[in-house]
């Protein structure tokens, strides 16, 4: 950044992540590209977007511009209403499965402001919700077991955690309409 | 995700950090006790 900001806080959009594990440690991990979320650290955002070289159209080169730019997808995404965030509850990851949480998320550094959310450069989350499996079987019950287990690794971010009643994907939109 | 056409960027620089400071991880730093570097009188003349 250069000059002076435009804006002193940051803006807090919805998202959804996958639930991973890296060194017995629950990790927050981004849906589309393989990022980790580090617990106590934004997460910063660079362009991974390649392209072919127009001189030696058989080299591929990796693009040199800060992320967000206008003219790209790069970013760190959030969407600015809880529904259009939830539907990724249930969309499957090209990168991994898993878990998956909802929550709100803090925007910050260069920010590409869209329609219906923004693209920015740093991003901390800010509150995350758990969705707690209704079922009565005792498999589910083990699968609670995991959630509770989740969610008190989930504390590690530092941010408010809550469980929300409900299956991921679309029973927890009903969980989630408050 | 999609979020729809590009509008405008601007830039952010929140005055508090959004990330917390204390975490899990970092557990609150160990009280020492308030005393005087050694070979420091504490005061002059005793």
């Amino acid at each position: 950044m250069i000059g002076a900001p435009d804006y002193l806080d940051p803006v807090e959009g919805w998202r959804v992540w996958r639930v991973g594990a890296r060194d017995g440690q629950v990790v927050l991990q981004s849906v589309f590209v393989d990022a980790v979320w580090e617990p106590g650290r934004a997460l910063e955002a660079r362009c991974e977007h390649r392209r072919r070289s127009l001189w030696r159209p058989w080299r591929v080169v990796t693009s040199e511009h800060p992320a967000p730019d206008e003219q790209c997808s790069c970013g760190i995404y959030a969407a600015s209403t809880r529904s259009a965030a939830r539907r990724y509850l249930g969309v499957p990851s090209p990168v991994g499965t898993g878990m998956r949480v909802i929550g709100r998320v803090s925007l910050w550094g260069d920010v590409v402001e869209s329609e219906s959310g923004w693209r920015a450069s740093i991003a901390y989350p800010a509150q995350l919700y758990v969705p707690i499996p209704t079922e009565h079987a005792r498999r589910s019950l083990r699968r609670r077991a995991v959630v509770d287990e989740v969610a008190v690794g989930l504390e590690s971010y530092g941010v408010p955690v809550e469980l929300v009643a409900g299956e991921p994907g679309e029973s927890i939109l009903s969980a989630l309409s408050w | 995700m999609e979020i729809g056409k590009p509008q405008r960027k601007y830039t952010i620089e929140p005055i508090r950090d959004p990330v917390p400071r204390r975490t899990r991880e970092e557990p609150p730093p160990e009280k020492r006790p308030a005393t005087a570097p050694p070979g420091e009188p504490t005061r002059r003349g005793e």
